[in-house]
């Protein structure tokens, strides 16, 4: 029988095939295994790692900068890395991106330091001014692949970065 | 030894119709004087991002017209992001040329030591299997941008040079109107 988590993976990957993007960017991540071994395998997309988050953003900026259309994928730890370049180039600078993000900590975590950042993360993102989506079980499953086609046009409309988060461990908000 | 002042003078004879991204600080001041232009995007913060922003640049580019996407960054904010070059080794981006100042210290803060002093970034490169060309004078740095602009990158230019820093006024500009010029010479 297929998991909540299963079942979210296959939402993901159809919300960003929507998309049609140039460039998938991503670091690994064992929860959304099946979206990156899927876009690795696509002859549609261009697909290919990033060693830290920070270059990620900037590597993603600069496609975007030149007119072709990158998608990023990353743990919510990630954002701890690149927060300064997501602030003070992507968002000062007015570069369209979207930014896909995982949740780490809350119920079913099993790391015993991650919840320190993870936890408070929705709120260091909303003081720093940069627009939050988030996905979990409250969302119907089949209306997150809309979430994310909606979260790149809003990117592209609203000229800044845009993070949709989604947590597929099912369970309590985090 | 050659100043920064002097090797962006050179830079800029060859870089009319080419994309350079420059990093913040003096660099962006300096190389702003010598006149703007919408193929320049001036960093005005993100210390270390420049050559990351520059990969990005250099692949949405890659069936475009122009030789190349020009990173300049300093030795400190090459060792702040390292990572930029496993990318660029990793993607190896064609239209890629980095040209990283050294002048071992931070220049724009008041020329506190950097690690540069005891690493060599040129050695560092070519460890993540980046061709890397060395150059401590103004004629060896003018060959190293004409020959690497005319060739397939990545490619970086380690260019030592003296601590000297020339006034100009800070790059206060809206970023918003720095990107939208620079992304419409991409785009155009």
């Amino acid at each position: 029988m297929a998991t909540f988590r299963d079942l979210a993976c296959e939402e993901i990957i159809k919300g960003i095939e929507k998309v049609n993007p140039d460039y998938f960017l991503s670091i690994p991540c064992s929860t959304v295994g099946p979206v990156i071994e899927h876009f690795e395998k696509s002859d549609k997309v261009i697909s290919f790692p990033v060693s830290r988050e920070e270059d990620g953003v900037g590597i993603a900026a600069g496609i975007s900068l030149g007119g072709k259309l990158p998608i990023m994928l990353i743990q919510d730890t990630g954002i701890g890395n690149s927060i300064l370049a997501i602030t003070t180039f992507v968002q000062a600078y007015h570069v369209p991106m979207l930014i896909l993000v995982t949740r780490r900590g809350g119920f079913g975590e099993i790391n015993s330091a991650v919840n320190l950042f993870s936890e408070p993360l929705p709120r260091i993102l909303d003081d720093a001014g940069v627009k939050t989506f988030k996905l979990d079980y409250r969302l119907p499953l089949k209306e997150w692949s809309t979430a994310i086609t909606q979260g790149a046009q809003y990117a592209r409309d609203t000229h800044r970065p845009i993070i949709v988060m989604f947590n597929i461990k099912g369970g309590a908000e985090q | 030894m050659m100043s920064r002042f002097d090797a962006l003078k050179v830079l800029f004879k060859y870089t009319e119709n080419i994309p350079v991204i420059s990093s913040c600080g003096n660099t962006s001041r300096e190389w702003a004087s010598l006149g703007r232009r919408d193929n320049h995007l001036y960093m005005v913060d993100t210390m270390g991002l420049t050559p990351s922003v520059a990969i990005g640049v250099s692949m949405a580019l890659e069936d475009k017209g122009f030789k190349k996407c020009i990173a300049i960054e300093g030795d400190g904010g090459v060792l702040m992001n390292p990572n930029a070059l496993a990318s660029a080794a990793y993607l190896n981006p064609k239209k890629w040329l980095l040209i990283v100042f050294d002048n071992e210290c931070f220049a724009s803060t008041g020329g506190q030591c950097s690690l540069a002093g005891r690493i060599n970034i040129a050695q560092v490169a070519q460890g993540f299997n980046l061709e890397a060309i060395q150059v401590e004078d103004l004629d060896a740095f003018e060959h190293a941008v004409r020959t690497s602009i005319e060739k397939d990158g990545p490619i970086v230019i380690h260019a030592k040079i003296n601590q000297e820093n020339q006034k100009n006024p800070f790059i206060n500009d809206d970023p918003v109107v720095l990107a939208h010029k620079f992304s419409q010479f991409l785009t155009q």
